[in-house]
């Protein structure tokens, strides 16, 4: 069990440094360079040779890697260009406030999905679960622009139920975050329980054919405390992996959501870098991105792992 | 800091309760947006990575842009020159304050110009302000410009954006402070959130009418557009022609389009084969037609036709030119050039600047008919300055607004440091040296209106429309006046209740 952890957690860190290394070389790759990029227009001369030696860009790219290696080594991911601000103290705030987006998304939609697909999958094939399931099917295919835009015009536009988009700075309190969240959460959260939906549904009938279950209802046990104490549990254990991956695959989704939204966390900033191609400050995002994509995929199968003694003592004994 | 946090928090919370729930007791707080996320805190407008947006409110000029296109006094209140206009004499105006209390005087207009011109700060207006060869103070209140050479239009040079005045004290730490003379003080500055501004009560022009305005960083267009409609911000800087039905016939909004004097267009390198030879070039702009251009790149009431002439419909010395599209002329001036067969030729072009790509495609097919071939190289946005711009032999351009003496300066003259064309005509140098000295303002417009004429014919820049800017202003907001964002009087922007 500890070798395999030990082996999981080595894995994890050579992805990421696949990762780095791989946009280090490509960011090099672009024609131009980071100053030429800062610059724009005025990337001529002297301004421009006075910049390049100021980020020590006259260098090599091989040194400059191993710099950053080095440095990133110890918890420093170097200055942003653009921002006059180091690279950490940028990230610090906006992943607090993605993570806030997070666990707002994550507590709308976990338990609902987890909710409706126990009931789509106890219900298979009856009105309740034709509706669910195809709703899921459709918010599943939109992009997030288009959830968010159309949520935006229903609620903001039209309604005027809700504020439009987030109208607030990287160092809000949370407080000031938390009043315009409700929007880009749902957005977030809609396109994750439409796949932890489906796939909960249809662990839940697959559940529901076992032996075991059979065996519960011939004997008699109520319904309700069948599904509580079997089919739940059960059900779960390829969900939690989903669910592990769905929260990973969503720092994919908070870029464009929070570029629709205004929402001024590590998505947003993403998609800022690279628009004023703030390198050191792309290959930093890249970095902590790649950080906990890695760790969630990783926490995911642990998780598994534990949740499982099936699992756990066949790969104890192999 | 913490409690300067919360503070802010405070503010941000009762921002939003004020939109919810009761109108309150109304201070007109004027909102708007900017996309300038790169997080360029530079509140130094004498610095080339200042933010200018962010510096807008809180500096003057010595003189800006009437709505005629004549230069109106800001911090100066007269200014008259000697008899061969080398010499400028400025009177500055009396009482004028810095937002931290301090007299604007000689002192300052004359280190504002060493600024300027100062290598360390590499400025971009060092070259056109070369001509300043010493500003001297002669009093508090008088400032002395001494020329290299004469020039009856220097105050239109005065009216540059960029040319903003700053405290002689407050060396090194302007571009945190903001420290200006303007109508509004920064109060506080969130980069990449809300920027806030309050009236500045000493205002040498009066009190401004607005309490408060508030600038928030929306990199996103469609988000901006989207906060726009949500009744978020009270002005929308500039929207397609295709946005302009999302706003216009609703009640809550205000549609009004008006020229910006930005332009967009090609220059073709004139000592590259082909278009060292001049027919080339002409043939191209004979062959095009620019009113469908105009319409099909930028959309209805998205710009207006230019005759290759970079030179603003708004400004005083914009030359009338007229320039139909002529596919048998273009055919002929070819064939005398020796291009019977018609002529392959490249363009570069990106999708970094909007209609930059679709000006060479309408180009492309606009032309074809005259026998020009046109081959479209489609470049990466990265680099598109420093390996496209004035490298390759033909590639897409744009320019902002610049008085017409500067702009052809800048862009046409013989030594300039942005000469895209690198024209060398002394033809053309003399026409602008001439109309630089020429005392009456009517010999001057003819100097120019021959400039420009030259560019269309003679010249390697293509320029097929200057663009309008679609401001979307939310109902009650008033006093943005019909100029440019450059030259507004944000003292006498108004918001009304409601």
């Amino acid at each position: 069990m500890v070798r395999l952890l030990i082996n999981r957690v080595m894995l994890a860190a050579i992805t990421v440094a696949i990762v780095v290394t791989v946009v280090f070389f490509s960011v090099e790759a672009l024609p131009g360079d980071a100053c030429t990029a800062y610059l724009g227009r005025q990337a001529q001369g002297e301004r421009l040779t006075t910049c390049q030696q100021d980020f020590g860009l006259d260098r090599p790219a091989v040194v400059r890697f191993g710099e950053w290696v080095a440095n990133a080594a110890q918890g420093d991911l170097g200055q942003s260009m653009a921002r006059q601000k180091s690279v950490n103290e940028l990230i610090g705030y906006r992943l607090r406030n993605t993570a806030v987006l997070g666990v707002a998304a994550c507590l709308i939609g976990i338990p609902l999905a987890l909710l409706l697909g126990v009931f789509a999958g106890l219900r298979r094939d009856r009105w309740f679960d034709v509706s669910a399931s195809s709703v899921a099917i459709v918010l599943m295919t939109l992009p997030e622009f288009v959830t968010g835009t159309v949520l935006l015009v229903i609620f903001a536009i039209e309604l005027k139920w809700l504020p439009g988009i987030v109208i607030a700075s990287a160092t809000s309190p949370i407080s000031v975050l938390l009043s315009g969240i409700a929007l880009p959460a749902l957005v977030l959260s809609s396109i994750m329980a439409a796949h932890i939906l489906r796939m909960m549904r249809s662990s839940v009938i697959d559940v529901m054919a076992t032996d075991y279950i059979r065996m519960a209802e011939l004997k008699g046990v109520p319904f309700g405390q069948m599904v509580r104490r079997h089919v739940i549990p059960n059900a779960l254990i390829p969900s939690i992996n989903l669910i592990a991956l769905t929260i990973a695959w969503m720092l994919g989704g908070v870029v464009i959501t929070e570029t629709v939204f205004n929402y001024p966390g590590i998505g947003r900033l993403t998609a800022d870098a690279i628009g004023d191609r703030d390198l050191p400050l792309v290959q930093g995002i890249a970095l902590v991105l790649a950080a906990i994509y890695v760790g969630l995929n990783l926490a995911a199968d642990v998780l598994t792992l534990a949740m499982n003694p099936r699992l756990r003592t066949a790969i104890g004994r192999s | 800091m913490k409690i300067l946090h919360h503070a802010i928090g405070l503010t941000a919370l009762a921002t939003i309760g004020i939109m919810s729930s009761l109108p309150a007791q109304a201070e007109a707080i004027f909102r708007f947006a900017t996309e300038d996320a790169s997080g360029k805190a530079n509140l130094d407008p004498l610095d080339p990575t200042y933010s200018y947006w962010l510096t807008q409110p809180i500096f003057n000029r010595l003189l800006r842009l009437d709505a005629d296109g004549k230069p109106e006094g800001e911090l100066s209140t007269e200014w008259t020159a000697n008899a061969d206009s080398s010499v400028w004499t400025f009177t500055l105006r009396d009482g004028v304050k810095f937002h931290d209390g301090t007299d604007f005087n000689s002192d300052d207009v004359v280190w504002s110009f060493k600024r300027i011109q100062d290598p360390e700060t590499q400025n971009q207006l060092a070259a056109p302000l070369s001509i300043i060869k010493e500003v001297r103070k002669v009093d508090d209140h008088t400032v002395e410009f001494h020329l290299t050479s004469n020039f009856a239009d220097f105050p239109l040079l005065l009216t540059d954006f960029r040319l903003k005045m700053v405290s002689a004290d407050s060396e090194g730490n302007v571009h945190d402070t903001g420290n200006g003379t303007g109508p509004f003080r920064i109060v506080s500055k969130e980069i990449d959130g809300t920027t806030t501004y309050e009236r500045f009560a000493e205002y040498w022009g009066g009190p401004a009418k607005l309490d408060k305005i508030e600038i928030i960083t929306i990199p996103d267009a469609q988000a901006r557009v989207q906060a726009m409609q949500a009744g978020q911000i009270d002005w929308l800087a500039g929207i397609t022609p295709q946005e302009i039905p999302l706003f216009a016939g609703n009640d809550a909004f205000q549609v009004i389009p008006s020229s910006s004097g930005d332009w967009k267009g090609i220059s073709f390198d004139s000592r590259v084969a082909p278009f060292d030879n001049p027919a080339v070039v002409k043939a191209i702009k004979m062959a095009v037609d620019r009113e469908a251009m105009v319409k099909l790149v930028l959309g209805e009431n998205g710009g207006s036709v230019s005759c290759d002439t970079p030179v603003a419909p708004t400004d005083q010395y914009r030359a009338e030119m007229t320039c139909p599209q002529d596919i048998e002329g273009a055919k002929k001036v070819l064939a005398d050039a020796g291009f019977a067969d018609g002529i392959d030729i490249d363009i570069s072009t990106s999708d970094m600047v909007p209609n930059w790509v679709p000006i060479a495609e309408v180009l492309q097919q606009q032309v074809a008919p005259a026998g020009i071939r046109v081959n479209i190289a489609m470049e990466p946005a990265d680099g598109y300055w420093s390996d496209v711009w004035m490298k390759k032999s033909a590639f897409l351009t744009w320019w902002s607004i610049r008085p017409a003496d500067q702009v052809l300066n800048e862009l046409l003259r013989s030594t300039a440091e942005s000469n895209e064309t690198q024209w060398n005509n002394p033809a053309f140098d003399a026409l602008l040296d001439q109309a630089r000295v020429a005392p009456t303002f009517d010999e001057r417009k003819a100097f120019y209106t021959q400039a420009q004429q030259m560019i269309h014919d003679e010249g390697n820049l293509f320029i097929p429309f200057h663009i309008n800017t679609i401001r979307v202003l939310a109902k009650g907001v008033d006093g943005l006046g019909t100029l440019n964002d450059i030259n507004l009087k944000w003292e006498a922007i108004s918001k009304a209740d409601g």
